[in-house]
């Protein structure tokens, strides 16, 4: 089997913005200056921490989904890692984004899981997402691997979207943004929130995709080192 | 002319493909003594049996039935079966047609599964036309995501688990409509909520069957 070429390493200007980007909102997600509502209170701030989760792990799997079909248009190895590396961190996003929202639904809803539709969709979409992990650990051939595995990142990807975005508007959630809730439109008109919260989504996608980028090019590495019992 | 032909050859694997399937028909008898089980288990079990219960149940029911059905679809294949269709058919004919069968076959399995329940479980249904409008509808969305299921799971090294794993999640958003419309014939209640629903469902399957197109020959490649 030839060698196949390690990914790049992220530009140093990103990855310097990454940190800065989450630095500048975790300092003003925790110190700045909040709306006071009722109910919600000092929770509002999730905002920051929540909902960036969503915005990444989305575009994490949207990029997952992108190298899916390149590696079906290209057969190239290195993307079919990048699709996983992807992936993980995608499902690493929804995994915090679903407990932070628990955390939030306990102050606020008054428990943890109350079976809302944004609730109930996205822990479908950690079930997807993990079962591509499951696919792809259960095929010896590493071509057939990552055909089948490419083949159903793509229509993964492609049920997430009803779930997401159109089943839920089609019942009552009591979600932010569904049922007549206020969503965080209201909350950006007040314009503070919104230095805090579009620097706070930059910087988990970058940080995003920094991971991804990282544990792509060290599966390319343990790939290439030879196994310590098999044979040379 | 072109487009005569291609309909022609369609059609010819078409009925190929379901020839097959009632050739082999302790296939499909399987599935149905399935149903037959499954429902008698039920019934006793399930004394007595709400509406809510009941349509729960059947979908139930019939969503293993269709992953125990179309899972034969590829897996039961023998190796050299494969291969000839594989050099004689090209990939999106045999998805086409694929859903065809299945579809066919799944509608078969739904009915005869409404009417076991009937008779043991009683028919709680007041909207029957809209009930079989789901049936209609939800059928054809089972089986392109089961079959490309299927598809992608033969040659793995444990197929028959991963059918389900690969599946569920899938058909969440499909099933979930479903039974939000069949819910809606099980109240008697007017159409107009159920349309919207219908559509969705009708959208979801138009998506699936276009991924298929062009999914399957990926799949298909070996």
């Amino acid at each position: 089997m030839n060698a196949s070429p390690t990914p790049k390493s992220l530009h140093p200007a990103i990855q310097w913005m990454a940190v800065l980007l989450l630095f500048y909102s975790f300092l003003m997600g925790w110190l700045g200056d909040v709306p006071r509502k009722v109910i919600l209170n000092e929770s509002v701030r999730n905002l920051y921490f929540h909902v960036p989760m969503w915005f990444g792990m989305l575009l994490m799997l949207l990029g997952s989904a992108v190298y899916s079909v390149r590696y079906l248009l290209f057969q190239q190895s290195t993307d079919d890692t990048q699709a996983q590396s992807l992936g993980l961190v995608g499902l690493l996003f929804g995994f915090l984004g679903l407990v932070t929202g628990m955390v939030w639904a306990q102050f606020t809803w008054g428990a943890w899981w109350s079976g809302d539709p944004k609730q109930n969709a996205s822990a479908v979409g950690l079930l997807l997402y993990l079962a591509y992990m499951v696919l792809r650990s259960s095929f010896e051939d590493a071509q057939r691997r990552a055909r089948m595995a490419a083949v159903y990142n793509v229509l993964a990807f492609f049920c997430l979207i009803p779930l997401l975005f159109i089943l839920p508007r089609l019942t009552d959630s009591l979600h932010p943004g569904n049922g007549g809730n206020p969503g965080f439109s209201a909350y950006d008109l007040d314009g503070r929130m919104r230095w805090v919260f579009y620097p706070a989504v930059l910087g988990w996608t970058l940080t995003g995709w920094w991971m991804a980028n990282l544990w792509a090019r060290y599966r390319t590495l343990s790939n290439r080192a030879p196994l310590p019992l098999s044979k040379s | 002319m072109k487009q005569a032909a291609f309909l022609r050859r369609a059609l010819a694997l078409l009925g190929h493909d379901v020839r097959r399937e009632t050739r082999q028909s302790q296939a499909l008898a399987g599935s149905l003594l399935y149903l037959v089980a499954g429902v008698f288990a039920a019934q006793l079990l399930l004394r007595p049996v709400g509406p809510a219960a009941w349509l729960t149940f059947y979908w139930l029911l019939v969503l293993f039935v269709s992953i125990y059905t179309i899972s034969r679809s590829f897996l039961g294949q023998s190796r050299g079966l494969h291969l000839y269709y594989r050099v004689s058919v090209p990939g999106v004919a045999w998805w086409l047609t694929k859903v065809m069968t299945g579809t066919l076959m799944l509608w078969v399995l739904m009915g005869f599964c409404a009417m076991l329940m009937a008779l043991w479980m009683g028919y709680p249904i007041q909207d029957t036309g809209l009930f079989l409008l789901t049936l209609l509808l939800g059928a054809p969305m089972l089986v392109t995501v089961l079959t490309l299921v299927s598809a992608m799971s033969q040659g793995s090294s444990q197929p028959a688990q991963l059918m389900p794993v690969l599946g569920f999640p899938l058909l969440v958003p499909g099933l979930l409509l479903v039974h939000r419309i069949s819910k809606l014939a099980l109240d008697g209640l007017s159409w107009d909520l159920a349309w919207t629903y219908a559509l969705a469902l009708v959208g979801l399957n138009l998506m699936l069957l276009a991924l298929g197109v062009l999914l399957f020959p990926f799949l298909w490649r070996d």
